[in-house]
């Protein structure tokens, strides 16, 4: 703002009066003085970003009590001030015009606005007549890994420790359960062993299935400027499409869906052929394990595994791997015997530190724990695991995987700390929760897949979904939004904007997101971060926590909820951290997650920890060198995993692989990041992505409207050739964000048996040309 | 208008050359147009008000009348600055078609590393102030699409400008300089708005004299209590 001279001798004198008066009156502040000066009102604080699990720290700029900027926070050892176009523009996503302000509730079919204390009245009723007439199992719920820990952890104490049903889960099923069960079988604890710091100490970088680029690009741009200062340093691609991180990389290997399991083997078996085999690490750190083969794929309704490891000696497990030399392997991946060897002696050579990475590429894999194993493997052999720069790494894709999902456990087999198989991790939630434990339920209930093919069959009737879309993101996703809108099926939805779930909705309660209410996320390096309320929600809108609270009490359980309206965050907080006091995954306290922009677990005696399993660095690692405490035996796991095809392979009538994924400029199912105007211009509508040379023997033209058909669905979408991704000849891709083009009424709903984790990036698809 | 003058002069020479100016300064136009056509009117009012009240006096603008083509047509305004961005600090948007999806960079540095004329947009190439970092598709995605999916309210929190405090003093820097802290990429340079462009580029110590404005209080002594 420029002032003319007659207004600026105005404001000075203005100053100097105010100026006079306030050293007359010290510490009171005069209104023209707030006037003249309050030029640089906004008022910055730290949060992680809302989007994706790599947890980057977000400076937030508040003015008037509206979010007004995005700064990299320099001091956030994730991003070291960097974001990606997502997160600069992601206080954003709080402003779309249809925020929700107001609960509905469905009467006749139609939605109408009523109070929201009216709504979590009908909840509560709704809640206990369905428990009435049908019993505690047959109410659910269902959040996600965008909980903030405080959500997960009322819901977990609402759902198994007062009403006593192991009925709950969370979207994090979808993404990360292979990662979670491939840690608890090879390392008897869930999370890495690693952190971010690897990178910096790294100098080989393979990513399996990973399009890091797009997915984690902070990340991404801290290995290409290690890159950048070291010209040792290479990227590894290994991919079943050419994406911008293969173009990146170094070296770019296309293997054929599903053949990961064959190359880690083929890895290892050069590995122990050559006798690069780290022999004093093995004796000293591991055994070797096989389980069961031929373990299906979910399919059929009420599917149950249950895995049997048996101990294997290491004579055996080098015959087992016979059946991986380079060429078997060249046959069933399609890649070079030559360049097997080539990886393997990558891995290998004591000169290279090296760290995987992974995300959704391994996990949504009908043999997602089986491949999470195999490359822990590859580690383990070498020893190049839990010291710097030497790493298997597993990435999230939501904020709050870890920290909510897999940490507080809002999973049906899980608690707080431990499972609900072990009569000891019942006690201790039912003493810290103050519940009698007969009533925390000892049997598992229903996975994710499984909870909604129970709500279709009619075992389960009342759902309450809380910041999750799950009627975009489900596999085989025409089944299940119609077992929501039978009959006699009661549905809950918790969100910000209306959605294609709050379309299936009986009752719909505005939420309050992110920086409106004080929470935490935990992200994929074992870091919490607390964040606090920054601007008010808008209408009515209440937190996720304040919800269920709010329910909670109507059912009768205010003593198990009496928090207070102002410290409700920080009293869960405290009560939150007795389940983890121990040096294993000791939490940071309340004041210090408040001053520090993230703290990593285990933080004991005043240390986070980087290198978990390392003496050095692990407060409860206790033998030499290392100590893989979460096994009886202190010794990690090496499993003996065979390949197995995947369920649905192209044929004749389905010829193409169908891919799916995300875009950099979008996230999850694009319900914020759509509404950023940036992030939508740049990517206004999905598409389909197809090979040059499968869109020229068909006549296909880039842009033209085509038909993608699988046994379960069909849609109609514009082509895309040689954009930012090219899938090979055989295959093609389609992201997911957006509503309009349900992908996911294609993908099949088969999952890994041990983790039940849905694969969707392969199932059989057919093109054909409109017109 | 300088255009006249111009053409006036060209009279003389021969009709190819007139013909080729009149084709870069109508694709100036068009692309001035084009530029203004798509920002929220709301936005510009903003910054329309914040410019009326700057000096029109630009005679101490650095002079490129030596370049080869004519500025005139080719100058970005603030408002149009703003435009390509959410906020200030925001990551500006690729205002022109980009040719390669794939690769992470694609040929961003030729043209914005130095900056310079780039025939094909007819326009300066705006140069990065931080050409260290090569992943430019993190951050910066074009525009593909004048549609919205949902309307949002979002109001950005622009610095204003801001004039010395003293008559003939340095102004203060209203903005962060995270990321930003090579000033001379915009506020030096022909991509650079009129508006904030530097009296005195070959001064390059900036800081010495212009500090960041980082908070609207002012200092005052604590009070001794004994």
């Amino acid at each position: 703002m420029r002032m003319t001279r007659r207004e600026y001798m105005r404001n000075m004198a203005l100053a100097s009066a105010s100026a006079a008066a306030a050293s007359l009156v010290p510490g009171v502040l005069f209104a023209e003085e707030i006037e003249i000066f309050n030029q640089a009102s906004v008022k910055w604080d730290k949060a992680p970003c809302r989007f994706c699990g790599v947890g980057c720290g977000l400076l937030i700029g508040v003015r008037e009590g509206k979010a007004v900027a995005v700064k990299g926070d320099p001091e956030s050892t994730v991003n070291h001030g960097l974001c990606c176009v997502k997160g600069y523009h992601s206080v954003m996503s709080i402003y779309g015009s249809d925020r929700l302000k107001h609960a509905y509730v469905r009467k006749n079919g139609k939605l109408e606005q009523v109070s929201v204390e009216e709504a979590l009245d009908l909840v509560a009723d709704k809640m206990k007549q369905t428990i009435a007439e049908h019993g505690k199992d047959s109410v659910s719920m269902y959040g996600s890994g965008q909980w903030t820990i405080p959500d997960g952890f009322v819901a977990s104490k609402f759902m198994k420790g007062c009403i006593g049903t192991n009925n709950l889960e969370a979207n994090a099923r979808l993404c990360m359960a292979s990662a979670v069960t491939g840690f608890m079988t090879s390392f008897g604890l869930d999370e890495p062993m690693g952190c971010y710091d690897d990178i910096e100490h790294s100098n080989v970088f393979v990513m399996w299935g990973n399009n890091m680029s797009e997915m984690h690009p902070v990340l991404f741009s801290r290995i290409l400027n290690v890159r950048q200062r070291n010209p040792q340093a290479k990227i590894i691609d290994l991919s079943t499409r050419d994406t911008r991180t293969s173009k990146a990389a170094d070296y770019h290997f296309l293997f054929t869906p599903q053949s990961d399991l064959a190359i880690a083997n083929g890895i290892c078996y050069e590995i122990v052929k050559n006798d690069w085999v780290n022999h004093e690490f093995v004796k000293k750190h591991t055994n070797f394990h096989s389980g069961k083969t031929q373990i299906g794929y979910g399919l059929e309704d009420k599917f149950a595994f249950t895995d049997k490891p048996e101990p294997m000696s290491f004579e055996q497990y080098k015959a087992f791997l016979e059946d991986y030399t380079p060429e078997k392997v060249e046959k069933i991946s399609g890649v070079k015997a030559d360049d097997i060897r080539f990886l393997a002696q990558v891995f290998a050579d004591p000169k290279n530190k090296v760290s995987s990475f992974w995300c959704m590429g391994m996990n949504q894999h009908t043999r997602g724990t089986w491949i999470n194993n195999l490359v822990y493997n590859i580690h383990l052999l070498l020893g190049k695991i839990s010291t710097p720069g030497n790493n298997p790494f597993s990435l999230t894709g939501q904020p709050s995987a870890c920290g909510t999902v897999r940490e507080v456990g809002t999973l049906t087999h899980k608690l707080p700390h431990g499972e609900v198989s072990d009569p000891k991790a019942r006690e201790m939630a039912a003493k810290i929760w103050n519940v009698p434990v007969e009533r925390i339920d000892p049997k598992p209930s229903l996975h994710t897949v499984e909870m909604f093919r129970a709500l279709d069959r009619g075992d389960l009737r009342f759902m309450w979904i809380q910041v999750t879309n799950p009627m975009v993101t489900m596999p085989k996703l025409n089944r299940y939004r119609e077992a929501t809108l039978k009959q006699d099926r009661f549905i809950v939805v918790s969100d910000i904007y209306q959605t294609p779930t709050t379309d299936i909705a009986d009752v719909i309660l505005p939420s309050a997101m992110w920086i409106e209410r004080e929470g935490m996320y935990g992200n994929s390096e074992r870091r919490t971060q607390h964040f606090n309320k920054m601007i008010d929600p808008p209408g009515e809108a209440i937190s996720d926590t304040w919800q269920i609270i709010q329910v909670a009490k109507r059912l009768g359980f205010d003593k198990e909820f009496a928090y207070s309206d102002e410290n409700h965050i920080e009293e869960i907080w405290a009560e939150y951290c007795q389940f983890h006091n121990s040096p294993k995954h000791a939490m940071a306290p309340y004041e210090v997650l408040k001053a520090r922009p993230g703290v990593r677990w285990p933080f004991w005696n005043g240390k986070e920890t980087r290198w978990r399993y390392n003496s050095a660095d692990d407060p409860a690692a206790k033998k030499e060198g290392f100590d893989f405490y979460g096994k009886p035996e202190g010794r990690a796991w090496i499993w003996a995993r065979p390949y197995e095809p995947p369920p649905e392979n192209p044929d004749q009538d389905y010829p193409f692989w169908l891919n799916t994924g995300r875009v950099i400029e979008h996230w999850h199912s694009g319900s914020m990041t759509r509404r950023i105007p940036v992030l939508h211009q740049a990517v206004p509508e999905a598409y389909v992505e197809i090979n040059p040379i499968d869109a020229k023997r068909m006549n296909i033209q880039n842009g033209e409207l085509i038909e993608v058909t699988s046994r379960r669905g069909t849609i109609q979408i514009k082509t895309v050739i040689n954009g930012r991704g090219r899938p090979p000849k055989g295959q093609v891709f389609i992201p997911f964000f957006d509503e309009s083009y349900l992908i996911n009424e294609l993908t099949l709903d088969a999952f890994c048996p041990i983790s039940k984790q849905p694969d969707y990036k392969k199932c059989a698809v057919k093109i054909i040309k409109i017109s | 208008m300088r255009s006249e003058d111009n053409q006036d002069q060209l009279k003389e020479t021969n009709l190819f050359v007139i013909a080729a100016i009149t084709l870069v300064i109508l694709g100036a136009i068009l692309y001035s147009v084009q530029m203004i056509v798509s920002q929220k009117s709301e936005q510009s009012q903003e910054h329309v008000l914040l410019i009326d009240s700057l000096p029109t006096d630009t005679s101490h603008h650095v002079s490129y009348i030596e370049n080869q083509v004519e500025m005139q047509g080719h100058e970005r305004t603030l408002v149009e600055w703003y435009a390509g961005r959410a906020y200030s600090g925001a990551p500006p948007v690729i205002s022109h078609p980009i040719d390669n999806e794939m690769p992470i960079q694609s040929d961003c540095l030729s043209c914005h590393k130095n900056g310079g004329y780039t025939p094909k947009f007819e326009a300066y190439a705006p140069v990065t102030p931080h050409p260290e970092l090569i992943y430019c598709r993190q951050c910066h995605v074009p525009k593909d699409s004048d549609t919205l999916f949902r309307e949002n309210t979002f109001e950005p929190g622009n610095p204003r400008l801001t004039g010395p405090i003293i008559p003939g003093g340095p102004p203060q820097i209203p903005h962060s300089i995270w990321m930003r802290d090579n000033c001379i990429s915009c506020h030096n340079g022909p991509s650079s708005p009129p508006e904030i462009r530097t009296g005195h580029p070959e001064r390059i110590n900036c800081r010495q004299c212009h500090v960041p404005m980082r908070d609207d209080s002012i200092f005052r002594r604590k009070a001794t209590t004994e």
